[in-house]
């Protein structure tokens, strides 16, 4: 397989180095499709004609994009064949296929299995090891190379076989995994507890308690960086202020 | 850059793992995994929505991970401040953050100008043209990632370790604590994620197994 697709696999982990606001990932996609293109068009023009129709805009779940890509190969390989295949049909297969497979990656990738694994990774920092790292990027490298590599040559070889049915079967585990975030969610919690218990008691557990809530509020009215900078400052001014009532009380 | 702008993305760029990274480039391998490790924990909960506005934070963890250690290697430094360090290197983090994601803001608004001329080398029939262009944008992408961590490691160090020279004894002191207290920011992104009944329900069930077993285990 990797003779066969060697020339476009490499390519498929590049397709958004250029993406911009007008055609999007467009330029990156053609780059996949170009070394088939000069078996798809008999004249130059023709040629010409489907590497525009390619360059033009393209959106998708970088890591799902390998599928759309790999479809595409199969209807431009037939079509080349002989069958009766119109350009529009593979225009529209391309973008249908495009918006499902990136509400399903988005779900499945940036959702589920990354903060999983971050997760996994954090929890293991608190204890200053390197296995949960280890274990996030082997769990979810496992599925993104499944994923671009394997998508590619299903989409090669189902063609228009990957529809919505195929779609809506891909990663069924991920209630399975969803949920395993939230109890490494939890766990999480705890250590963070526990670490503040054991370092400054009570005190600093309800004063951590309150920072943790004061981000579930904040976390829909203001921008992830603003909320960071701001509980960070807000935790490190109370831990000044703490200290220096403390004093006085002393 | 490579893994986060080309679309690579084999998460190495995360800042648990840039971190670590960049400790072993500069010899302390725990230091920037720590550092790196801290700024994730600020970022955990938080995703990446498509088109949202997205913090750079590969860059950030670099600059956490070599903020960190290069302070201490900084000829002004203050020793025995970890707590100071890891807030400043932290803001140096998330300033390096908002750069790296005006910049890319930038760049995607005005890329099109390459992509553009692309089209035109397609039509031409200079398909490798074309695709060398596309992937040029590499280049720009970690030039431009290499230009602002280096002068976040040029200029921090010096600005930190002035910071807590003229910082009053007592903050120090007070700081102590902090790297316990930041990740409870993760915590409560976590938690806000996992409110549905069954999300809530699991993230309760892991909260309280472990800390029943840290509270009767000490």
């Amino acid at each position: 397989m990797a003779r066969r697709y060697g020339s476009q696999i490499w390519r498929i982990f590049l397709i958004g180095s250029s993406r911009n606001e007008r055609t999007l990932d467009g330029l990156g996609f053609f780059a996949v499709l170009e070394p088939l293109i000069g078996r798809w068009g008999a004249s130059a023009d023709e040629r010409a004609a489907i590497a525009k129709r390619h360059a033009g805009y393209f959106n998708a779940n970088p890591i799902l994009a390998s599928y759309v890509a790999g479809v595409t190969a199969n209807l431009e390989e037939r079509r080349a064949g002989g069958e009766e295949i119109s350009p529009e049909r593979v225009d529209r297969m391309k973008s249908a296929l495009s918006s499902v497979l990136t509400a399903r990656g988005d779900s499945f990738f940036e959702n589920t299995l990354v903060p999983l694994g971050l997760t996994i990774g954090c929890i293991s920092a608190i204890n200053s090891s390197y296995i949960g790292l280890a274990i996030f990027l082997v769990l979810y490298n496992v599925y993104h190379f499944q994923s671009r590599i394997g998508g590619y040559r299903i989409g090669v070889e189902l063609g228009d076989g990957v529809g919505g049915d195929f779609v809506a079967r891909l990663f069924r585990e991920e209630r399975f995994l969803g949920g395993a975030a939230a109890f490494a969610a939890g766990i999480f919690a705890a250590l963070a507890c526990a670490g503040a218990r054991g370092t400054g008691g009570m005190r600093l557990l309800i004063a951590g308690a309150a920072i943790a809530a004061l981000a579930v509020v904040l976390r829909k009215r203001m921008s992830v960086v603003r909320r960071v900078a701001l509980l960070t400052f807000g935790t490190a001014l109370y831990l000044v202020v703490k200290e220096y009532v403390g004093k006085a009380i002393r | 850059a490579v893994d986060s702008r080309s679309s690579v993305r084999l998460l190495v760029s995360q800042p648990l793992c840039g971190g670590l990274l960049t400790g072993l480039l500069l010899g302390e391998p725990r230091t920037g995994f720590l550092a790196g490790a801290v700024l994730q924990m600020l970022f955990l909960g938080w995703t990446n929505v498509r088109g949202g506005r997205s913090p750079d934070l590969p860059l950030g963890g670099v600059a956490a991970a070599a903020l960190s250690i290069l302070v201490r290697r900084a000829p002004a430094s203050e020793p025995g401040v970890p707590g100071l360090v890891l807030l400043f290197s932290i803001a140096g983090a998330l300033v390096v953050c908002v750069i790296g994601r005006a910049f890319y803001r930038y760049w995607e608004s005005r890329s099109y100008v390459l992509g553009e001329a692309a089209l035109r080398f397609i039509g031409e029939g200079r398909t490798r043209l074309a695709i060398a262009l596309h992937l040029s944008s590499l280049a720009v992408h970690f030039a431009a990632g290499f230009a602002i961590v280096g002068a976040a490691a040029f200029v921090g160090p010096l600005l930190i370790a002035g910071m807590t020279r003229v910082t009053p004894a007592g903050w120090s002191d007070a700081m102590s604590p902090l790297a316990v207290m930041l990740p409870f920011i993760g915590a409560g992104s976590l938690l806000a994620v996992n409110l549905a009944r069954v999300r809530l329900f699991l993230f309760l069930a892991g909260f309280l197994v472990v800390y029943l077993i840290s509270f009767f285990g000490s």
